[in-house]
């Protein structure tokens, strides 16, 4: 398991920002429109340094809006959009990526056409210029695929070929290779049988154990509230409800979260 | 047999020089979706160098002729084409149209309306007897050449790692683009690639020709083109072997028919694209107008 850098908790450091430490990723008021179109109407949350934050919602909310807007591959407008204290609002995507930042975005998108090794390889662009040597990389390449054994013995076959499924974890793989400290996931358990799901969510909380935070949109509402910090409610645009662990055996609330309060 | 083996190598080496400049139009098409009128212009630049440099030094003029056509590419995209990066497929190919024009306009100016002469590694222009069979040098030297580059390139873009970039970047942009690959650099990348093979195919045909005016690069690029869509230029080996196919037909068209109706044999090539579109009809523009690029 590699060892992602972390936050340093010096004892000043844990003094200056008392019981709330420095967010990894800031999100204030945060709004994008498509032409006069607003998909996105005004979004405030946070994700802390290893911690897992869920957003669920309907279709057509503005979720995946809200994490291409983050990702730099849609223009967001934002009060405060920072990732680890630095500014994202008018930076390319690949500057992002190169930071630490890693999108899965919605529907995988691996290269069909190239082998599942070119596909993680890919991965390790945005590793680049880190000054993590040779071996960080052998250690994090080792580590991905012992998350993800099916990928291992596909290695050299054209990604296309692999189950939607397979393909799903070949992205997400591919995503880990950059070494992030933050993993942006877009619904990764869309159109997966049940056991596929239990893959991708226990690869998730792997993730996290290992020191990575995580923010994960996600249809399975259940799944995503029990296994985030907190997950937000996300409805035409805007925040409607926040629900915490303790939330994910309340049905009720959580069909009450999906049809509007 | 022995006229045969001769029609057939060189209609092989025509089939390469268009293999050649397909592959330069391919390999921006597929980043930029660009299919580049102007990369004629490119070639044109490059037959220049050679023609005024070879009669000083023919080592600096091979080396000048590389430099300029990197120089010129690299200058098409950093001058028009990344301004445009985010219009649509059409917006591209009628700038390069434009710009194709426009330098054709500014060798004029500068060189003149008439061609420049000069013969350039004439020593190519003999035959050789290669077993009993006297074959032009010239072809085998073009043959050598583009297996050469295709090698090169399919090396680049599988074995380097920003040669992945260059076929993620043409699989699709945008996820590219998340992954951290560098638009401009990939771009800039292809664009140099593209003039260098420009500069490759300028040296076989100044070679051939001993001639370079400013419409020189026109004729190779329309058929690199037409070879290109005949293979799909969204799949650069199909491009390569479109390129191939068209030069090879013109060639063979050249030695066998009628001396009365050679002077048509582009009209046959032509014949030949329409065919192709009717029964294949994945034109130019049915993949990937419109996309995001920037
Ligand atoms: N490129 C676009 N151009 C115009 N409108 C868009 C575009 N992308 C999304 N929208 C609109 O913005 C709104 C939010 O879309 P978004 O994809 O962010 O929702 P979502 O929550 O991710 O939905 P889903 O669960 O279906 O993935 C929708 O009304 C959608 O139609
Ligand atoms: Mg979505």
């Amino acid at each position: 398991m590699p060892e992602y850098p972390t936050m340093p908790e010096s004892p000043e450091n844990a003094a200056t920002s008392s019981a709330r430490p420095e967010p990894i990723l800031d999100v204030q008021n945060l709004t994008v429109a498509y032409g006069g179109v607003t998909a996105v109407a005004g979004v405030t949350f946070h994700v802390g340094p290893g911690e897992l934050v869920g957003i669920i919602g309907p279709n057509g909310a503005g979720k995946s809006s809200t994490l291409l807007a983050l990702a730099g591959a849609v223009r967001g407008k934002a009060d405060r959009l920072t990732f680890e204290g630095t500014s994202l609002l008018g930076r390319k995507p690949e500057q992002i990526a190169r930071s630490g930042f890693a999108l899965v975005p919605e529907g995988h998108h691996i290269f069909g056409a190239l082998s599942v090794s070119d596909n993680l390889r890919l991965g390790e662009v945005a590793r680049h210029g880190k000054g993590r040597g040779k071996e960080g990389l052998a250690a994090t390449r080792e580590w991905v695929l012992e998350l993800f054994p099916i990928l291992r013995e596909f290695l050299g076959r054209p990604a296309g070929l692999l189950s939607g499924g397979q393909q799903q974890q070949l992205a997400i793989a591919r995503a880990l290779l950059s070494e992030p400290r933050l993993l942006v996931l877009d619904e990764p358990s869309l159109g997966l049988s049940p056991t596929a799901i239990d893959t991708v969510f226990e690869a998730i909380a792997a993730v996290q154990r290992a020191g990575t935070a995580v923010l994960l949109v996600e249809q399975r509402a259940q799944q995503t509230v029990a296994a985030a910090a907190r997950t937000h409610v996300l409805g035409e645009g805007r925040i409607t409800m926040t629900l915490g662990p303790a939330d994910a055996t309340d049905a009720e609330l959580l069909a009450k979260a999906y049809l509007g309060s | 047999m022995t006229s045969f083996l001769q029609a057939l190598i060189d209609a092989t080496s025509a089939g390469a020089v268009y293999a050649l400049a397909a592959l330069g139009i391919g390999l921006v098409f597929g980043v930029l979706r660009l299919a580049n009128f102007a990369y004629g212009e490119i070639i044109t630049a490059s037959a220049y160098t050679l023609i005024i440099v070879w009669p000083i030094n023919p080592v600096l003029a091979v080396l000048g002729a590389a430099v300029v056509g990197v120089a010129v590419a690299l200058l098409m995209n950093y001058a028009v084409f990344s301004w445009l990066r985010s219009q649509s497929a059409a917006t591209l190919l009628i700038a390069s149209f434009g710009l194709s024009i426009l330098l054709q306009r500014i060798y004029e100016g500068i060189f003149g309306a008439n061609v420049l002469s000069a013969s350039v590694a004439s020593g190519l222009s003999t035959s050789v007897n290669l077993g009993g069979v006297r074959l032009n040098l010239l072809s085998v030297v073009t043959i050598v050449l583009a297996a050469v580059l295709l090698v090169g390139v399919q090396l680049f873009l599988t074995r380097t790692s920003i040669g992945l970039q260059v076929q993620a970047a043409s699989a699709d942009f945008r996820i590219a683009r998340l992954l951290g690959v560098r638009s401009g650099l990939v771009i800039a990348v292809t664009f140099a690639i593209s003039g260098f093979i420009a500069a490759a195919v300028a040296f076989v045909l100044t070679v051939q020709s001993g001639t370079v005016g400013p419409s020189f690069g026109v004729q190779p690029t329309l058929f690199g083109l037409i070879g290109a869509v005949i293979g799909g230029l969204r799949n650069l080996r199909g491009a390569v072997v479109g390129g191939f196919v068209v030069g090879v037909a013109l060639s063979l068209l050249t030695s066998w028919l009628p001396p009365e109706i050679n002077p048509f044999r582009t009209a046959f090539v032509y014949l030949l694209v329409i065919a192709v579109l009717v029964l294949r009809p994945n034109g130019l523009f049915s993949a990937g107008a419109g996309k995001v690029r920037t």
